[in-house]
């Protein structure tokens, strides 16, 4: 178990690091130039050429990736192009509206979406459950943004019962305002989420309920329910545990594209305006972070797997004596 | 003899008939659209659906039907060729997984793993910041993510033949590798391969969608299905089938494509009876 | 279900519709309210805008999100720019030019402080100048600024600035120059200004308040505090103006956006005069362009009445010279090379085209400007010229037109003021080499009256309308809705300032 933990720790880290380059020189291998940005129209080339050396990029790009690497480990993930002001703050700053809205989508489409896809596994040859997965199918099949956009035509123009985007400028200080400012962004994550995770759920009921060792407990005695139950849910823990893992990181990338449906001040903003202002230093660092918590992610579900497994492995052993 | 409807492979033919239908407005569109796509003659700025457009115009007053048209082209591209990007670089590099020794094999994989982690948006993100929004900046990323799952798939399904005891004894009769690749390993996995690849598409056309959306994806005056909608999005209280109508052409077309993916896993691998 | 739990279901009902419904009449009783009211001087003013500054720091360069949030709310120049066009005294109440017109002595206000309570004296000035020069600086008319050789502090209530030659426009030039406190750096987030409002929080990107500075030396604003709200695109802008979020939306982009505030009592629109010019640049570099005749020709070829109708829907105003109205040189040029189809075909035919001929027009990716390009890629069929539009994002734009000068014929706003000088500059991306209008630029500077610089000014502006330098499509609107108990804000927005102490809520 130690050596396991040590070899994916190791494997974290270097993923990281190959994120980090990536991230890095991916964006500096084509031509561009940050400095003409700012400058504007009337600069001469001896202002662009100051420019430039202000923000740093007349130096090599080894000696650039390495200040920006140390400066990582030191928590100083530089300073952006256009407003000189430090990223890592700035993105400080956005994570109370990004981290809640993904986080509440992400409880919400687990909540919704275990039930709902056993339901539709166990009453899949009737109306129940194809409706369930008729629904989910159309579900993964739309744009999320597009739900946001009906959402806010219906929910926050027509009826005005939300507002149709921003968010409180005072932010969580006001609870209320800041919950209703996410409730439709929320509504949008967590559907095409939900969508998604029962039709999973619903395959892994299936596979799971159609084992010999339900088959064995009923002969056993036990009612259908109770089968499933005792025996089935626990062999899907493994299962729905590794697809939960991937839905909270893709919870977290769902809430970047909508935060543009619904103008939230949030990273996924942060991050869109990096790109279109060519902003290096905002794009490469919440892309690497981005990443480096879904690996993070990824590393904690490996270890959940290896802790939980041994044990089903050693109960259902026990079970069949 | 009465047909068993249980027995009719519905995802199937709705998948097939779906994407058919997409590509024939999408062939048609290259030789006939009721409008030219930059036609803003008559100065009709979101007017609604109507004997005159039939889907209504757009804020600069061009015909919304006629971009439909030209975005299912679009589509199809992402959908062709994402899933083509993919399973050039994801293939071989699953093949290799497969057949080479156990330290090759175990690096690979966790490449693979590393990649998957790599969400496919935020990658476009990168290449767009240096190369512009373009539709191929986002076809590109979004092929060159899939295929570490590609690469997975095949590399799983190949180990999988390639333990079978037919397979086993050609090599032992002394068939060379690559003849085993071609003539058994590759023939058996293609449907499953196939099926990873309807998902990769419509994973594409959602990932090229959201681009598109963010204005990061094909810019004017390429029509895609993603752009339109940005553009509609500011009217979309006063024009809502601007916004209505290309969601619901992107949500028919990825419906057909998973269709078409679970049709086909319904033949290799049918759904298993449920203990009741 | 229990009795009392239908009781509660029903309530909550009741409550909800209620609720509901009251949400959409609360414009209709805003009116009745307005008339009843009279000004709140401790209003707070909800400012809608879709320009947020990149950063507080004037020499930074960038937007104009700052000029629009900051300009004589928060810094003051020694001369404001009006939102007239005038130029008023403001930190400085009184200044003398030398007779060769290259000593300029200002005197500095008395009693003036700054948020931080320092007072203000010329060495302030002195280092608020030297900053906009410094090598740092991407401050907007830094190279005009150039012409200033040193400056003197010969007391602490005097500043005399040295000029390298006569320059008409300095005291127009030096309402560009915000005072800030001497040795000020690092200011990108935060503001010490003399003005009559302190920044009073700074949300990069979302919101930007100021509050009244209760000593400042002035008039005092007529509000309290000034909240800007930044927001992505104009329907986002206009959502919040419907649902009371914001009082007020400084710049609407589209005729559409006003489309709910139309003949609605409950909101004021307001057009002044912007001087943002559409201009239609033809690279007067390349053949056939560098013909006047084809370039004659193309100018007459344009309707661009029926242009302005269809992108501004009433609003705006046609301008014949890259002169908007309000600049101290205007004249109405717009009867030179006006829209005349016959004429054009005539003129293409003697510069040799008789058939015409095709030309790629590179397009700015904006809404504005592709209405444009299909508007002259129409009109321009008509006589035989075969217009192909190649579309770019702002970035490739600079890079393409700006700076390679690569095109044949583009579009593109020019937002500026007194930007009539582009055209004694061959370099420019438009290439229009004229030696004589090049000669008249430098008089104009080194015209010893203000009347003599008009002269000469119009000179120019004439010039080149008849020999179609370039063809000025139309003057964008500058139009402004705001809930109408909101009244006293500017209306023409000159060089994206908004000055915001005379707001009144009712």
């Amino acid at each position: 178990m130690i050596r396991f933990l040590v070899r994916r720790l190791i494997l974290l880290l270097l993923s990281a690091f190959a994120a980090a380059s990536i991230c890095f020189f991916f964006l500096r291998i084509l031509p561009g130039d940050a400095a003409l940005n700012l400058t504007g129209m009337e600069a001469s080339d001896e202002q662009i050429a100051h420019a430039r050396a202000v923000l740093g990029i007349d130096k090599p790009l080894i000696v650039q990736y390495g200040v920006w690497v140390s400066g990582i480990l030191h928590g100083d993930f530089g300073c952006s192009y256009l407003t000189k002001l430090p990223v890592g703050a700035e993105i400080v700053r956005r994570l109370p509206v990004t981290l809640p809205l993904s986080f509440f989508a992400f409880i919400i489409a687990s909540a919704v979406s275990v039930p709902l896809g056993i339901l539709a596994a166990v009453k899949r040859k009737n109306a129940v459950g194809i409706g369930i997965s008729a629904v989910s199918a159309v579900g993964v099949a739309v744009p999320s943004f597009w739900i946001g956009i009906i959402l806010v035509w219906i929910a926050a123009l027509r009826f005005r019962i939300f507002p149709a985007g921003g968010f409180p400028r005072e932010g969580w200080a006001d609870p209320v305002a800041a919950l209703r400012s996410l409730a439709l962004p929320v509504i949008t994550v967590s559907t095409v989420m939900t969508a998604g995770l029962i039709r999973y759920v619903r395959s892994v009921a299936i596979d799971v309920f159609s084992q010999d060792y339900i088959r064995t407990a009923r002969s056993l005695g036990y009612t259908a329910f109770r089968a499933r139950i005792r025996h089935g849910l626990r062999n899907m823990a493994v299962p729905l545990l590794t697809v939960l893992g991937i839905e909270f990181t893709s919870s977290l990338l769902g809430a970047v594209v909508i935060e543009n449906v619904f103008a939230l001040p949030g990273l996924g903003s942060f991050l869109l305006q990096g790109v279109r202002s060519r902003d290096f230093p905002v794009v490469q660092n919440v892309i690497f972070l981005i990443t480096l918590f879904v690996l993070v992610v990824g590393f904690c579900i490996d270890v959940l797997q290896r802790v939980i497994d041994p044990l089903i492995g050693r109960r259902e052993a026990n079970d069949e004596n | 003899m009465k047909t068993d409807i249980r027995k009719i492979n519905i995802p199937l033919i709705a998948g097939t008939a779906l994407v058919l239908l997409t590509a024939a407005v999408a062939l048609v569109s290259c030789f006939w659209t009721p409008y030219a796509l930059d036609d803003t003659a008559g100065g009709l700025r979101l007017s609604a659906p109507g004997a005159l457009h039939w889907a209504g115009t757009d804020k600069l007053g061009r015909d919304l039907f006629s971009q439909l048209m030209v975005g299912a082209r679009y589509a199809i591209l992402v959908a062709v060729l994402s899933p083509l990007i993919s399973a050039v670089i994801g293939i071989p590099f699953g093949l290799i997984a497969a057949t080479g020794g156990k330290i090759l094999d175990e690096s690979l994989s966790y490449l693979f793993d590393a990649m998957i982690a790599f969400p496919a948006i935020l990658l476009a993100m990168l290449v767009v910041t240096v190369q512009g929004a373009s539709m191929s900046s986002a076809i590109l990323a979004i092929g060159f993510s899939s295929s570490a799952a590609v690469a997975r798939v095949t590399r799983v399904n190949a180990l999988h033949v390639l333990a079978t005891d037919y397979v086993r004894a050609a090599r032992a009769s002394g068939v060379s590798r690559p003849a085993v690749l071609f003539r058994h390993v590759l023939p058996n996995i293609s449907p499953m391969l196939f099926v990873q690849l309807t998902l990769v598409a419509s994973g594409a056309i959602l990932a090229e969608a959201s681009l598109s959306y963010l204005g990061l994806g094909s810019p004017p005056p390429q029509a895609s299905w993603g752009r339109m909608l940005m553009e509609a999005q500011s009217s979309v209280l006063t024009a809502p089938w601007g916004a209505v109508i290309p969601g619901c052409a992107i949500a028919v077309f990825v419906l057909g494509l998973n269709f078409l993916g679970d049709g086909i896993r319904e033949i290799i691998d049918p759904e298993e009876e449920m203990n009741e | 279900m229990k009795n009392y739990e239908r009781l509660i279901h029903a309530a909550v009902g009741i409550l909800l519709v209620a609720g509901l419904s009251s949400c959409g009449n609360g414009n209709k009783n805003k009116t009745q309210e307005a008339a009843a009211k009279t000004a709140d001087p401790d209003a707070t003013i909800n400012i809608g805008s879709t320009n947020p500054p990149v950063s507080l720091n004037n020499i930074a360069g960038g937007s104009s999100g700052i000029t629009e949030a900051l300009y004589r709310n928060v810094y003051e120049p020694l001369l404001s720019l009006e939102d007239d066009g005038r130029i008023t005294e403001t930190l400085s109440p009184s200044y003398e030019v030398s007779g060769d017109g290259l000593v300029y002595t200002f005197k500095i206000r008395d009693g003036v402080k700054f948020h931080d309570g320092s007072s203000l004296t010329a060495q302030d000035v002195k280092y608020s100048f030297e900053r906009v020069l410094s090598p740092d600086s991407n401050a907007a008319r830094k190279t005009d600024l150039a012409v200033i050789d040193h400056i003197e502090v010969p007391d602490v209530s005097t500043v005399k600035i040295y000029l390298k030659q006569r320059a008409q426009s300095f005291p127009y030039f030096a309402t560009y120059v915000w005072i800030l406190k001497d040795g000020t750096k690092n200011n990108e987030a935060t503001a010490d200004g003399t003005g009559p409002y302190r920044l009073a929080d700074y949300q990069a990107g979302t919101s930007l308040t100021l509050e009244r500075n209760d000593v400042y030396w002035g008039a005092k604003p007529k509000n309290k505090r000034i909240v800007f709200y930044y927001f992505a695109n104009g329907s986002a802008e206009t959502n919040a103006l419907l649902s009371g979020q914001i009082d007020l939306i400084t710049n609407i982009d589209t005729p559409e956006q006003l489309k709910s505030f139309k003949d609605n009592p409950a909101y004021t629109i307001t057009e002044g005069k912007s001087t943002t010019k559409q201009v239609f640049a033809f690279n007067d570099r390349r053949k056939p362009f560098n013909d006047v005749r084809v370039r004659q020709a193309l100018s007459r070829a344009v309707d661009k009445a029926a242009l302005l109708k269809a992108s501004w829907d009433g609003y705006g105003q046609l301008i014949g010279s890259f002169v908007p109205p309000q600049d101290p040189w205007y004249e109405d040029l717009t009867a030179v090379n006006a829209y005349d189809p016959e004429s054009a075909k005539k003129l293409l035919a003697e510069a040799g085209y008789p058939d015409g001929f095709s030309f790629s027009l590179v397009t700015p990716s904006t809404d504005m400007h592709q209405l444009s390009a299909q508007a002259i890629k129409s009109d321009l069929a008509k006589i035989g010229v075969t217009v192909t539009i190649k579309i770019v994002d702002p970035s490739a734009w600079y890079e393409i037109v700006f700076k390679k000068k690569d095109f044949d014929a583009t579009l593109q706003e020019h937002v500026n003021d007194r930007d009539l000088i582009w055209y004694g500059n061959p370099d420019f991306y438009w290439g229009y080499n004229n030696p004589d209008v090049q000669q008249w630029v430098r008089d104009a500077q080194s015209a010893a009256t203000a009347d003599e610089q008009t002269a000469v000014y119009k000179k120019i502006g004439r010039k080149i309308a008849e020999e179609a330098a370039g063809s000025w499509l139309f003057l964008y609107p500058q139009l402004r809705v705001s809930s109408s108990n909101v009244t006293g804000y500017p209306a023409n927005g000159k060089n994206s300032t908004f000055f915001a102490a005379g707001i009144e809520k009712r």
